[in-house]
């Protein structure tokens, strides 16, 4: 996977950008792909690492939600300035910072929620799972890390054998597990993204695998329930696990993305305030 | 009775025991990401523990609530409760090795006092 570190694809005098946000414990590379996609329909891509991310699990654990956040809206603003309309995209983790930049910036053109991480609660994680309250509630959040095992949240064969050799290696950007600690922080991120998703108006388009390994689709249905936005669009996925953006149907991820975000320009639907 | 209260006496000894050696391994191996399969095994040793430690406890709280025994009541739920109390208190990750020795304490003082608790107390 290029792009291990955050990667930025820009043409001169183009009008529209899209931030994409990478996900909990892994790196922009999982993202590259699909910016690339974007890129070649027109779009400038900025993807950039996200606290605490692409170093050793002690610093992602010293992030707090509100790092996350606090970085998604300084960048959202950054490009805001630059281009005349700004899309956000994010999987995982990235697709909660997605819903909640969109939450606080109605100028947001459009968002793309992909694998959207409310709740770990994925067919693949380990039956402790259910002890995940106790764990918050006490120093055992500070302690423990569910390790990556495969799946990893790909169903391609060779694309999961590329990411666990990439996790191995000694210069790997991506985490080998998640730090209870981070759950704890995405847990307080998706409260708050949860309880407001009502004043998300900006239109949204939900891709999510039926067979993610990491997050039902209740999360998806949370979303669409949830937003009062006047277009939003859900695509339900068949034959990919959680990293939607790398594995059996990521073409089909970049094309929904790009058809949707194409059909919002020029229309002047944004969020209706 | 007696045999139940007993059983359950050891039980939950037993699985503050566990809980205590349990996390001291975990404190020793937290850091090393190489070592991520074993820190969750010990973990599912903790996370079992807990819970039995936990559940043992309240078993206590209810019997010595429902003996009249409310200060014996009292001290059995501040056990149980005192690693939610510590979890609530620790929020800062760079102080987690003085947390961690805190709840390893906890646990030593429950080994203490559970036991003159039980013998002297539910027992009499």
């Amino acid at each position: 996977m290029a792009a291990d570190k955050e990667f930025v694809l820009t043409r001169e005098h183009h009008r529209k950008a899209v931030l994409c946000l990478h996900g909990l414990t892994g790196s922009p590379g999982e993202m590259y792909r699909y910016g690339r996609d974007l890129f070649n329909a027109g779009y400038d891509v900025h993807c950039p690492v996200l606290p605490g991310h692409c170093q050793d699990a002690e610093a992602i654990k010293l992030t707090k939600w509100q790092d996350w956040h606090a970085f998604s809206l300084k960048t959202f603003d950054e490009l805001a300035g630059r281009y005349a309309e700004v899309y956000v995209s994010g999987i995982c983790l990235g697709a909660v910072l997605a819903l909640a930049v969109a939450m606080d910036r109605p100028n947001v053109r459009g968002v793309a929620a992909l694998s959207t991480n409310f709740f770990l609660d994925g067919w693949s994680l380990p039956p402790i799972r259910v002890l995940m309250p106790i764990g918050f509630a006490t120093i055992y959040k500070f302690l423990y890390a569910f390790p990556e095992t495969p799946p990893m949240g790909v169903k391609n064969h060779a694309v999961r054998e590329q990411v666990e050799s990439g996790l191995k290696s000694a210069n790997a950007s991506a985490l080998n597990c998640f730090p209870l600690l981070c759950i704890y922080e995405l847990s307080k991120l998706s409260r708050v993204v949860r309880r407001r998703l009502q004043d998300i108006a900006n239109p949204v388009i939900i891709i999510h695998s039926r067979h993610d390994d990491q997050t039902s689709m209740k999360n998806a249905h949370i979303i669409e329930r949830g937003v009062r936005s006047a277009r939003k669009e859900m695509v339900v996925l068949r034959n990919s696990y959680h990293l939607i953006t790398i594995d059996n149907e990521k073409d089909v991820v970049s094309k929904k993305s790009i058809e949707f975000f194409n059909s919002l320009e020029n229309t002047g639907l944004t969020a209706a305030v | 009775m007696h045999d139940v209260l007993y059983s359950m006496f050891v039980l939950t000894m037993l699985a503050c025991l566990a809980c205590l050696i349990a996390t001291w391994r975990v404190k020793r191996i937290f850091r090393d990401s190489a070592r991520v399969i074993a820190l969750s095994q010990w973990m599912n040793v903790v996370g079992v523990t807990f819970v039995v430690h936990l559940v043992g406890l309240l078993f206590f709280v209810v019997y010595a609530a429902t003996m009249h025994q409310t200060g014996t009541a009292l001290v059995f739920l501040a056990l149980a409760l005192s690693p939610f109390a510590i979890g609530l208190i620790a929020d800062d990750y760079r102080k987690v090795d003085r947390f961690v020795i805190i709840q390893l304490l906890a646990y030593l003082l429950d080994l203490t006092v559970f036991p003159i608790l039980f013998f002297f107390r539910v027992l009499a």
